[in-house]
């Protein structure tokens, strides 16, 4: 096990190497050049070519991304041309609000997934299947920022449950950065009015997240589930007078979530360009609205960094998935 | 005959439906077996065997697309009919037991065979997981396995076809039923391991007096593992009554044929007889006698449906035809 573990962390180098080549290429073909964003409309061409020296593009192709694989390792991911400061500086800064946003509506997702797919397995072609069914296909038609502006409109204009936009009250004192997720900094300081507000703004944001992924892990699930209780074990187990619940979640559902695990690690993609785009609507201060902006500015380093620290969390997160797999199933771990 | 009964079974009708419409599997069904005693169960596959043998535990999916109806469903004294989902757990497994065709996908392929056995152990009776251990190695032994530690930390795909079946015999003994019913526990398994697990099956029922309704289409295994023999065609049982005489000198056409369909080793080389045509689906509601179609002895009074009558000669032995002992 510890071998298969090691040969998919060898694959991951190559994986993340052959990602950051190729999005260097696309951000060097790509027409649309930096430096006369930089130098502004009036720049005579001696100033573009100086700004085009300072950031090395009148190098060789192969030559900038030696240096740019180079700057990589050493933790240097370029400075953002927008901004002025280095990019990993700035990743680094915003990551822990995007990925707070993230692993909530990860949690939401699996749980709401799991949930709705056995209970619509268990009562299957009963009303209750055929409500959870009708909201999973909703949930899968109806793109990202709709259902944000949708909950927005609702919980915030109409009834006004959720807060405004944004990560924490402004009036409020933020509580001591240790972990960079408000949750957890807020509960750490003992701040429950802190907790409260961050839980708040985290909400809607993080449900329209989640909404996405429950659609597609609720069918997922409900097609397994009926499918392993239909097996020749569960009726071992019923006709040895196994308690129901125990025949359910523990032969059933752990053969049923075999499927749901590996496109979870897959949907992970979907989790984390979609956050791009919810970022923005909720004016979530993450990664996503930076990296937008810096779309719209063609802040190349920045666009470059982002695309290499998602690749290498896709990446890890799906090498997470695997090791939960051969956790789960004896017979790929190769024993006998 | 004072035993008590371990099955008691009064016109059992089972039927399914699908997209054609009703088909009948069990018809009218009666059945006894009483404590103690080993009862075969035999017909050819479709004849509605297993259906009979997964309501005694009421594992059928009963529902829209199935029902059942009748009159008595009585396994070790529990009206199986009204008894409660509790009742119910209270006697699959502890003293009733199940053993299945196919022991390949009988067991879960994430679960060790450890966990599989401390699941039934402790469903029944609270006990501390290492006496639920001791008694899992020593049931498997029992079973005729020599290294029950290393099996216990198996999984199933790690185990052959025969011995998983020995996992779950040794399961099916675990609680000490009364009652063991066992749906083609050998079909899956090739020879040498059917004689094993024959020879077991025997000195386990001598050991401790279990009940069994063993349910296959082996004639020879049946005749020397069972006391008696239910002969079951389309739904219906059409002839019963102690083993070796029923398989050695069969009363209905059906069992006739069945024997004489079977291939011997040293009999002079002729051709296999067969049971010429198929056996009905159920679908059509046929009237009269099921067999008539493939009888070589049908003739009018066929097309009444037969009542399975005790034999003149011999009151322990009954047959549903009219020519009974006749031919």
């Amino acid at each position: 096990m510890i071998g298969i573990v090691i040969r998919r962390l060898i694959a991951l180098v190559a994986i993340i190497i052959g990602v950051t080549m190729v999005t260097f290429l696309i951000a060097r073909v790509i027409p649309g050049d930096p430096a006369l964003l930089l130098a502004g409309p009036n720049a005579t061409p001696d100033v573009v070519a100086k700004i085009h020296e300072q950031l090395g593009l009148d190098r060789p192709l192969h030559v900038q991304f030696a240096s740019y694989l180079d700057g990589l390792i050493h933790g240097d991911f370029g400075v953002s041309i927008v901004t002025r400061r280095p990019v990993l500086e700035e990743i680094t800064s915003l990551l822990p609000a995007t990925l707070e946003l993230m692993l909530t509506a990860m949690v939401l997702g699996l749980f709401g997934g799991v949930s709705l797919g056995v209970a619509a397995a268990l009562y299957r072609n009963r009303w209750l299947d055929h409500v959870i069914r009708i909201l999973s296909v909703t949930a899968i038609s109806m793109p990202g920022f709709w259902i944000a502006l949708v909950l927005l409109y609702l919980f915030y204009g109409v009834l006004g449950w959720a807060p405004g936009p944004g990560r924490f009250d402004p009036l409020l004192t933020p509580p001591p950065s240790v972990t960079g997720f408000l949750l957890v900094d807020s509960l750490l300081a003992l701040d429950f009015r802190a907790f409260a507000s961050a839980a708040s703004h985290l909400a809607l944001p993080a449900i329209t997240l989640a909404v996405l992924s429950i659609g597609a892990g609720m069918r997922l699930v409900r097609g397994s589930m009926i499918e392993a209780l239909s097996q020749d074990y569960i009726r071992t187990a019923r006709a040895f007078g196994l308690p129901e619940r125990k025949i359910i979640l523990s032969y059933a559902l752990k053969n049923a979530l075999l499927p749901f695990i590996t496109v979870f690690g897959l949907e992970l993609a979907s989790l984390i360009f979609g956050s791009v785009v919810i970022e923005s609507i909720f004016s979530w201060p993450g990664l996503g609205s930076f990296v937008l902006s810096a779309i719209f500015a063609l802040d190349f380093p920045v666009i470059m960094g982002f695309t290499v620290c998602a690749s290498v969390v896709y990446v890890f997160a799906n090498l997470l998935v695997d090791i939960v797999y051969l956790l789960l199933d004896p017979r790929v771990r190769g024993i006998g | 005959m004072t035993r008590a009964s371990a099955i008691d079974i009064q016109d059992l009708t089972v039927r399914f439906a699908d997209d054609s419409g009703w088909r009948t599997a069990v018809r009218s069904l009666s059945l006894q077996v009483r404590e103690g005693e080993v009862v075969g169960l035999i017909g050819e596959s479709g004849s509605g065997k297993s259906v009979t043998s997964s309501s005694l535990l009421w594992l059928l999916p009963l529902g829209d697309r199935c029902r059942l109806t009748a009159e008595r469903l009585d396994v070790l004294g529990l009206n199986v009919l009204d008894a409660t989902e509790r009742e119910m757990r209270n006697l699959r497994g502890a003293q009733a037991a199940m053993v299945f065709q196919e022991p390949m996908t009988a067991l879960d392929p994430l679960r060790s065979i450890r966990r599989h056995m401390h699941d039934v152990l402790l469903a029944h009776k609270p006990q501390s997981s290492r006496d639920a251990y001791a008694l899992s190695k020593q049931l498997l032994s029992e079973m005729g396995i020599e290294d029950p530690d290393r099996v216990l930390h198996c999984y199933p795909h790690q185990l052959s076809g025969g011995m998983r079946q020995r996992v779950l015999l040794a399961m099916a003994f675990s609680c000490n039923p009364r009652l063991i019913i066992a749906d083609e526990p050998l079909t899956a398994l090739d020879v040498t391991t059917q004689h094993q697990i024959v020879k077991l099956v025997r000195r386990k029922t001598q050991e401790s007096g279990v009940a069994i309704l063993f349910v296959s289409h082996d004639l020879s295994v049946v005749r020397s593992l069972c006391e008696r023999v239910y002969v079951m065609y389309a739904g219906e049982v059409v002839e019963t009554g102690p083993a070796h005489h029923v398989l050695t000198r069969p009363h209905h056409p059906y069992t006739q044929g069945l024997l004489a369909s079977r291939p011997e080793l040293f009999a002079p080389r002729t051709r296999l007889d067969t049971i010429a045509g198929q056996a009905p689906s159920g679908a059509d509601a046929a009237e009269g006698c099921q067999f008539r179609d493939r009888c070589p002895h049908a003739f009018e009074k066929c097309s009444v449906r037969p009542p399975l009558q005790a034999s003149a000669g011999d009151p322990e032995r009954a047959s549903a035809c009219w020519l009974e002992g006749a031919i």
